[in-house]
């Protein structure tokens, strides 16, 4: 049947549930140059707001009174505000944000049926709800590409975690964990780079100030040189694996079971190296404690502990800047061999009081060199030529440009070159003085803020192409997480990275780098919400299974997955549909798979087993479940929201959720009751779309695996689309869910270009997405080309004024 | 200016009274998720003799230093047309009384809380204003509740209507910003603190250079950073007075294993913040709003939060009543751990107002109205407790809020929706 409601293509994720009478269009039809979109915010009254034109008269109020007057005031008008909701009111307010998301609301009851309720008369016919619907639509949410062209304005952007301590690693070449230091970032449209969220308090900035300080001593030395020939590691500093039980006591690490002791180390100069530990051991069993020391994965000496509880120095020598031992930051282990216990008195445990390393032996102490770091942060020093003043600033300047990401002048080092001039004054040395210089740059509003400065910065109707080097960082923090490296900045300065063949070149090149693991990592991590897997908790005893490496590979399979489509430039689709996956011995275990032996991932075929993509993956299962069992509805509604791009409104209030436990102790299944949940015109409207999606993955339990039956009960897996089309189970479901008949792609652009560009997507965007999705179907769904189109896109490139306009 | 609630405000005079200037009175806020079985938690009988409730059983030690509240509501938790997303919203609203925007993204907006009331006033005179502390991070992924933003979930402490407080979950974290990151001598201190002060310095006199250049919302993001920049300025001052940890004390080293140990690590560094007066207002998430925890510690086999919406199953409510007393019984380690304190001839819960709630009464059904709460101490002299007290229906919290703040000598005219004081602190 066809109606006259248009098809109700989705904008914004999350937003539109297919109508209770919506017709099912073929894809082309969706994207014929005529139809209609759903937008979540409307422009205003205005239409256009950077081209004028001309004013239609307004018979929205009138034709509303008409219908809300007639199907919905008895409750929800004429002081009536049943729920707490009055449509009389609404129709006189504003036209603002929070009208128009009342008003989609409205749009979404009429839709799914639900509103006016089943027994209520009258009932509007289908077409008049329809026709209703459509003007809503019109009124507030409609778009015209080929009037608006609104880049949008992107929030100043605090770094966020990861992407300050990429920046720092790529800045000043260490390491700095902020994520054991930082809080989390809060999240906004499903990710944590939204300029508008990220939040600068007061304990956040005293965190930047301890991270600026540990950063600045990291770099540059300022003791003598002879410090730089030892590094040292008290026991109680020493980090340790989670399997040897290890515990810090006064002044030692205690290993309790087989596992290892570590700590970096960084031999920057080529030679040999005397690594010495000091270590005693708490003796039991018939033989001596043994302990192993590995460099670079390779055992390069194996100790027995001597004495009952004696300290004793054990010595090992390793040549470092060999191919066996490169140079660089490493771990050093120290490996416990051989736990005894035998749960009594009997207990043998490794006590390592503390690990130094000394070298290279050909040098003299004083002699040290400078680590690379060091030399580059800090080239000039005060000499004949050159005052403090004029050190510290050409010092300053090199490293601003790139720390600000843009080119300073003389004026924008001017405070830090006062700090350290004064505390040279005070008596400091110049390298610590320019501890302070740097600390001050590290907590600058510039280092920390990612500015996007304007001539017309408030003037809303001004649009322009962002300036090249704001390019060059919306770049590397989009592909890298991190700031933009020396061809970028290169090109920004040349001016020629906005240049469409350059831009598409550099895209190619970020994503072949390394670096771009981080888009993985950050972008699926957080679109597929596989982070969570960390805070996740299943309930143990039906579970014993399930623990912190097992949710570990989880996430490591869906992200490897993610990473060989955009690495071989493979369809968005496959992700859905791919008939092989990754997996070591745990996981192949976990999903019942041939034997893999080892912790590292390979790749297996799924061509004889019932899984198919991520929604087969136990990542994703998981995530859709309640600690101690499956819950279908929220699998459904996740398919429903995340691939089909109708994420389904929240239940009305006081509708009470679907309980399982009694019902199911009573020999019903849970698709029958289900089933019952139904029966309420209330539910109904949504869960019989979200339920046989979800009941379709039943064979696969709380944690992902594989089960026949559930308490005896064999499954029903069969069902029905939105769109009407049939599927046996879930194969068939899982294929027609990979199509590309969907709005899967409208989803992953809409969700990629908000972590583009750092913010919601506004209405207008929507032209944005849609020229991607319609360059997308031409090129076959692949992976590259959504990140090409993204960086060529309006919104990408572009910036306009704020003067308060969202 | 007149003071109409003075009078109430005067402390009950005990023999052996102390000169209260000596101990400053407290405020500690503790928050947990998902709402109360509330049969198991409102005591039948009020007045000074009432029975504890089951749940409130593991109070009894502390029995005469609690208030039990019955009837206090936050109004603005309701939906008032933006739909669901009662666990987000009542837990921005909890110590606000502000309807928060319903956004998962830009905007976010709810009320200043109660304690930043109170820690912008008597902060001050400490080296921490107040210490925000919970057990779980904001969720990493997602909009956290129903499209609200899991700002609002994950936070009670606002320190405007528009910046959520950052918690700290991490023991050995809050331990150092209590007390410093270990022994540094003073003289190093105080070089460290000084060029400290020269690199916050120079950043504000960086500032306007900036913000000419910047657009309106981003400038309020960058006042933002210079507020927080003036904030840290002002603590260094106090740093001088921070004070050492108790020699008997050692800092922990991280999160503790077991959940309960936890638990009860945050509430002794609440304590120990407390008693050595480097804060005198602090709150605490136990878990964050809608919290799917499974407490399997209490043999609660589901989570938390599925378990609140327990249709009336008899063992569901079992395990959710198990999941109420666990809490209670942390609480009850708290006070009287406080309790164990000697101020004076009195004890550090009597220099305390010790609040703790849900921000839903019933959690089956989504109430935000008879929200359970309790307080506990005797704020210095200024609280009577050793009662149930039961209010008209639909008193707003934010009233007893207002009674708080008289008594921190912060009073303010009125605070979210607060309607007026709450009578009856103090008995006659």
């Amino acid at each position: 049947m066809f109606l006259a409601l248009p098809a109700l293509a989705v904008y914004k994720r999350g937003m539109v549930f297919p109508s209770a009478f919506s017709v099912v269009l073929a894809r082309r039809d969706h994207r014929a140059p005529t139809r209609f979109w759903i937008l979540l915010l409307a422009i205003g009254f205005t239409r256009h707001p950077l081209c004028a034109v001309e004013p239609v008269p307004d018979t929205f109020p009138q034709e509303a009174r008409s219908f809300l007057g007639t199907y919905c005031f008895e409750c929800h008008g004429n002081g009536a505000a049943e729920g707490e909701v009055d449509l009389e009111q609404l129709l006189q307010g504003p036209n603002d944000r929070a009208t128009r998301d009342r008003w989609r609301k409205v749009m979404r009851q009429l839709q799914v049926g639900v509103m006016p309720p089943a027994d209520y008369e009258p009932r509007p016919e289908q077409e008049v709800s329809a026709r209703f619907v459509q003007s809503i639509d019109d009124r507030f949410f409609r778009v015209d590409c080929e009037q608006v062209r609104d880049p949008g304005r992107v929030t100043i952007r605090r770094l966020n975690r990861v992407e300050y301590e990429n920046t720092v690693r790529d800045l000043l070449g260490v390491p700095f964990r902020a994520a054991a230091t930082f809080p989390r970032d809060d999240v906004g449209y499903g990710f944590d780079n939204i300029g508008d969220v990220l939040s600068l308090t007061p304990p956040l900035l005293e965190k930047y100030l301890d991270a600026a300080s540990a950063i600045s001593r990291q770099v540059i030395h300022a003791g003598p040189r002879a410090n730089l020939f030892v590094q040292r590691y008290e026991g109680v500093e020493l980090d340790a694996t989670l399997e040897s039980g290890a515990t810090v006591e006064e002044d030692y690490l205690l290993i309790n079971r087989e596992g290892y002791a570590f700590a970096e180390f960084n031999p920057y100069v080529s030679g040999e190296y005397q690594i010495r530990i000091r270590a005693f051991g708490v003796q039991a069993g018939d033989e001596l404690i043994r302990m192993a020391v590995t460099v670079a994965d390779k055992q390069v000496g194996e100790f027995e502990i001597q004495g009952h509880r004696e300290p004793h120095d054990y010595e090992v020598s390793v040549s470092f800047g060999t191919d066996d031992y490169p140079l660089g930051r490493q771990e050093i282990h120290l490996v416990y061999l051989n736990d005894f216990n035998d749960g009594g008195e009997g207990d043998r445990d490794m006590a390592v009081l503390h690990i130094e390393m000394q070298g290279p032996m050909h040098l003299e102490p004083q002699d040290m060199p400078y680590p690379s770091e060091h030399r580059r942060a800090v080239p000039f020093q005060p000499d004949a030529k050159l005052n403090v003043d004029q050190a510290a600033r050409r010092n300053l300047m090199q490293l601003g440009r790139r720390a600000f990401r843009r080119p300073v002048d003389s004026e924008d080092v001017d405070a830090m070159v006062d700090l350290v001039s004064s505390a040279v004054s005070r008596g400091e040395s110049f390298e610590q003085a320019m501890q302070y210089g740097l600390q001050l740059m590290l907590v600058s509003p510039r280092f920390l803020f990612r500015v996007e400065s304007s001539p017309r910065p408030d003037d809303a109707e001004h649009a322009e192409d962002v300036g090249q080097f704001e390019l060059a960082s919306r770049l590397s923090y989009f592909l890298w997480c991190s700031m933009p490296d020396e061809e970028l900045f290169r090109l920004a300065q040349e001016g020629t990275l906005s240049r469409r063949d350059v831009l598409v070149g550099q895209v190619q090149r970020m994503l072949d780098d390394s670096k771009s693991s981080a888009l993985i990592d950050q972008f699926a991590g957080q679109w597929l919400n596989l982070r969570n897997l960390k805070s996740i908790r299943p309930n143990k005893q039906a579970f014993p299974e399930f623990d912190e490496e097992l949710a570990g590979d989880m996430r490591r399979e869906t992200q490897l997955l993610f990473e060989t489509l955009l690495k071989n430039n493979k369809p968005l689709t496959e992700l859905l549909t791919a008939d092989y996956t990754y997996v070591n011995q745990r996981l192949a275990k976990h999903y019942g798979l041939p034997a893999i032996s080892g912790d590292g991932f390979q790749r297996v075929s799924l061509a004889d087993v019932p899984r198919r993509g991520i929604l087969t993956h136990a990542s994703i299962l998981t995530l859709t479940s309640d600690p101690a069992r499956t819950l279908p509805v929220k699998r459904g509604k996740w398919i429903m929201a995340n691939v089909l791009g109708n994420a389904p409104p929240e239940p009305p209030p006081n509708v009470p959720t679907l309980d399982v436990s009694d019902e199911a102790q009573s020999g019903t299944t849970l698709r029958e009751q289900l089933a019952r949940h139904r029966e309420d015109a209330a539910c109904a409207g949504c869960h019989r779309h979200m339920d046989p999606l979800g009941l379709a993955f039943e064979p696969y339990n709380a944690i992902g695996r594989w089960r026949e039956t559930d308490g005896g009960q064999a499954f029903d897996t069969s069902g029905t689309l939105p769109d009407g089309r049939h599927f046996a189970n879930v194969m068939e479901l899982i294929g027609l869910l990979g199509d590309g008949k969907n709005e899967y792609t409208e989803q992953v652009v809409e969700a990629m270009l908000t972590f583009a560009l750092g913010r919601g997507l506004e209405p207008y965007d929507q032209c944005a997405v849609e020229k991607i999705v319609d360059m997308l179907e031409q090129d076959d769904y692949r992976f590259r080309t959504l990140v090409h189109e993204i960086v060529l896109s309006e919104p990408f490139r572009r910036q306009r004024g704020d003067g308060g306009k969202p | 200016m007149t003071l109409p609630w003075l009078e109430s405000f005067s402390p009950v005079a005990r023999a052996g009274d102390s000169p209260l200037e000596s101990h400053p009175n407290r405020m500690v806020f503790v928050y947990v998720p998902n709402g109360v079985v509330k049969d198991k938690w409102v005591p039948v009988t009020t007045g000074v003799d009432y029975q504890l409730s089951p749940t409130l059983q593991p109070l009894e030690s502390v029995k005469q230093d609690l208030i039990v509240f019955t009837n206090l509501s936050q109004d603005n938790g309701r939906a008032k047309g933006d739909g669901a997303g009662d666990h987000a919203r009542g837990t921005a609203v909890f110590l606000t009384g502000e309807h928060p925007y319903k956004t998962d993204g830009a905007a976010i907006r709810a009320g200043v809380s109660v304690d930043q009331v109170a820690a912008s006033h008597v902060g001050l005179e400490t080296p921490l204003p107040s210490l925000v502390l919970g057990t779980e991070q904001g969720a990493q992924a997602g909009n956290c509740d129903s499209g609200y933003s899991c700002a609002y979930s994950s936070a009670i402490s606002w320190k405007t209507a528009t910046t959520p407080m950052l918690k700290e979950v991490n023991p050995k974290l809050v331990f150092q910003r209590l007390f410093g990151n270990g022994p540094d001598s003073q003289e190093q201190r105080l070089k460290r603190d000084f060029y400290r002060k020269s690199i916050l310095d120079a950043i504000a006199s960086d500032a306007q250079r900036l913000q000419r250049r910047l657009g309106q919302t981003d400038r309020r993001k960058v006042e933002e950073y210079f507020d927080s920049v003036r904030e840290i300025e002002r603590r260094i001052e106090n740093a001088a007075n921070l004070k050492p940890a108790p020699a008997d004390v050692a800092a922990p080293d991280g999160v503790p294993e077991e959940f309960e140990a936890y638990v009860r690590l945050m509430y002794d560094l609440i304590a120990l913040g407390l008693q050595t007066d480097t804060t005198r207002v602090s709150t605490f998430m136990v878990g964050n709003a809608g919290s799917n925890r499974a407490y399997n510690e209490v043999q609660a086999k589901e989570g938390w939060h599925s378990l609140s919406h327990h249709r009336n199953d008899q063992q569901k409510i079992e395990q959710l009543e198990r999941i109420d007393a666990f809490q209670i019984r942390q609480f009850a380690y708290f006070l009287e751990k406080l309790k164990s304190i000697p101020e004076g001839d009195e004890t550090l819960l009597d220099h305390c107002m010790v609040l703790y709630g849900s921000e839903l009464g019933d959690g089956n059904a989504h109430t935000h109205h008879d929200l359970p709460i309790l307080l506990a101490g005797r704020g210095g002299g200024t609280v009577s407790p050793g009662r149930h007290v039961r209010y008209e229906h639909e008193t707003p919290l934010n009233n007893l809020f207002l009674s708080m703040l008289d008594r921190m000598g912060c009073a303010v005219d009125e605070l979210g929706d607060s309607t007026g004081r709450l009578s009856s602190l103090t008995t006659a």
